[in-house]
């Protein structure tokens, strides 16, 4: 899950004061069940992180309840850092160390999505120019 | 009158299950518009997509922020076609989440704010 964040910051106007993100996770399997990102702004109401997990519990349950679904009990939350998730990517976490991990790229047409490098682009039977 | 505007994005998939991701964004009480768009996605079959606007609160004269939730299922008087609203607009807005669903999907929700602390000057 990726955010970027823009505007504010004209004439003395405010700008992003902090971006914090939370993931929701199954313990059993570390696929990350719900992110929440909370971005507050110079005068606004700024969570503690104990307080902003619960916050992206409770959006978890409310985006499962708006499913039809019950929410998992195996559920935890950990903070992470917004610039460490890059745009495109799909992540887990490894419960046991409590990490995220950076998984498969997710692609619109079926092709690798922007922005990887050439090597990561290179296809099966496609040769490497040589160079001198 | 200055205008501020902000903007965030966030990518969601999955693979075959249910995915969702929620932004809050909170800031000193002005007159703002929010709008929440999808700016491409992709559907697998019997896939769905939905990016909207969960609850807002304004601060009243009192200095109380008052939250109105429509991601309440209780609450039916919020409820149009089951479809979060995709734009408000408001004096005195101090907070607003965005929610984005996906099922055997992906796309990219983005939550714009546009923002002015001439509050008197609002129309609700």
């Amino acid at each position: 899950m990726y955010i970027s964040a823009g505007g504010g910051s004209q004439d003395g106007k405010p700008a992003v004061q902090r971006i914090r993100t939370v993931v929701v996770y199954d313990v059993s399997s570390g696929r990350v069940v719900h992110t929440h990102h909370a971005v507050t702004f110079a005068g606004g109401t700024s969570l503690s992180d104990d307080q902003l997990k619960a916050r992206a519990f409770e959006l978890c349950q409310k985006a499962l309840t708006r499913t039809g679904r019950s929410i998992p009990t195996h559920l935890d939350a950990l903070h992470v850092d917004p610039a460490s998730i890059a745009p495109g990517v799909e992540y887990r976490v490894d419960p046991k160390r409590r990490a995220l991990l950076a998984g498969k790229p997710i692609s619109s047409f079926g092709g690798r999505p922007a922005g990887l490098s050439k090597k990561t682009r290179q296809t099966k039977g496609t040769k490497k120019r040589k160079t001198k | 009158m200055t205008l501020i505007a902000t903007r965030f994005a966030d990518i969601n998939t999955n693979g075959g299950d249910l995915s969702h991701a929620t932004i809050d964004v909170d800031f000193a009480p002005m007159n703002a518009m929010v709008n929440i768009s999808i700016s491409r996605f992709g559907i697998g079959g019997g896939g769905t997509v939905e990016a909207g606007i969960l609850d807002y609160r304004i601060r009243n004269d009192q200095g109380i922020d008052v939250p109105t939730s429509f991601g309440d299922l209780s609450n039916w008087e919020n409820q149009t076609a089951d479809a979060l609203p995709a734009a408000v607009a408001h004096n005195n807005l101090t907070h607003i989440t965005m929610l984005v669903i996906t099922s055997n999907a992906w796309t990219r929700g983005m939550i714009t704010v546009f923002a002015t602390d001439f509050a008197q000057n609002s129309d609700q």
